[in-house]
């Protein structure tokens, strides 16, 4: 083995280590958010979908859509969070939860609540970031069943 | 530099200051939000007990925890100012915010929740950018000694993670090379 020797920092670019590290540690803080925003809502489902029809009464939204959606929410949120802190069918998590924020975003658009938006608009860089990087999901369940199925084709 | 250049593109040039700018602002950052803790480090874990009351984690464990974060964000603000051992900074700033994440989530406080997500997207930005940390002690010293660089070959199971975050940690390569 030749004794490898320092190289100019100009020589080199990213590592895929760093990345996957930093992608494990992001998607992991990400399923953790979502995992207790289901997780803290999950028991008071009725009370939080109250709630979201409260706010919208005001809207041309009809009180019932928004009834559904606010049952819905917290279970998808839980999901999401326990396939992104387990890196199981992430892709599928990640396109679930922004099409999730796409909903939300249209809600809080609607009440013209902006710093709401605002933040909301965070996560979803960070759908962006995980979705855009995904084949850097080394760390995950994912990356396990594909080896043991011996298929590592990553055809889009 | 004689190696070619894109007319437009992404330069090393560039994102290597770009890298530093961020390194230096946000590691100072990080260091005067722990400093300004250090003094009262008691009253902080009282409030932070205190604000966790009405969950089931139990009180000890989130003192201990209040009790680390202040020192850790210093050591982590400090090391990440100079740029001294970056890779381990950024990872122990990580699981830092991590855990700091579940707390707040937890409690519902979502707007410091979305908040700490914009600094987690920048500890993302900055360990997955490391190979651009030219400016820094970690890359004078690795010059000094003629080190070579961390290469991206590991094994791909518990053992090849722990050695990856270990190389990362240290931002070289192990010694020794697993046979394969």
């Amino acid at each position: 083995m030749v004794k490898q020797q320092y190289s100019a920092w100009w020589q080199r670019g990213l590592l895929q280590k760093d990345i996957e590290l930093a992608y494990l540690f992001l998607r992991l803080i990400f399923g953790i958010n979502f995992f207790n925003h289901g997780f803290t809502r999950i028991g008071n489902i009725g009370g939080f979908a109250n709630g979201m029809v409260e706010q919208f009464k005001d809207t041309a939204v009809p009180a019932e859509l928004v009834r559904v959606v606010g049952a819905i929410v917290p279970p998808v949120e839980l999901g999401i969070g326990i396939l992104l802190i387990l890196g199981f069918a992430t892709r599928g998590a990640l396109m679930a939860g922004f099409i999730l924020m796409m909903v939300l975003q249209g809600g809080v658009v609607i009440l013209r609540q902006f710093d709401t938006a605002a933040s909301q608009l965070i996560y979803c860089i960070i759908f962006f970031m995980l979705l855009a990087t995904l084949g850097f999901n080394t760390y995950s369940l994912d990356t396990k069943f594909r080896r043991s199925r011996n298929t590592t084709s990553d055809s889009v | 530099m004689a190696n070619p250049q894109p007319a437009a593109g992404l330069r090393r040039k560039d994102l290597a200051t770009a890298y530093v700018l961020l390194r230096i602002l946000f590691g100072m950052a990080f260091f005067i939000i722990g400093f300004g803790k250090l003094g009262g480090m008691g009253g902080f874990a009282n409030a932070m007990v205190d604000q966790f009351k009405e969950t089931f984690l139990p009180a000890e464990l989130v003192r201990i925890t209040a009790l680390l974060v202040p020192p850790l964000e210093v050591v982590v603000g400090l090391l990440l100012l100079i740029g001294l051992f970056t890779r381990g900074a950024l990872i122990a700033g990580f699981i830092l915010m991590m855990i700091l994440h579940a707390g707040v989530t937890l409690l519902q406080n979502w707007s410091t929740a979305s908040n700490q997500l914009i600094y987690c997207i920048i500890f993302f930005l900055l360990l997955a950018g490391a190979g651009f940390n030219a400016f820094s002690v970690d890359e004078w010293l690795a010059k000094r000694r003629g080190e070579a660089p961390l290469t991206d070959d590991s094994p791909s199971d518990v053992i090849g993670f722990t050695q990856h975050v270990f190389d990362v940690w240290r931002g070289k390569k192990r010694p020794r090379r697993r046979l394969s």
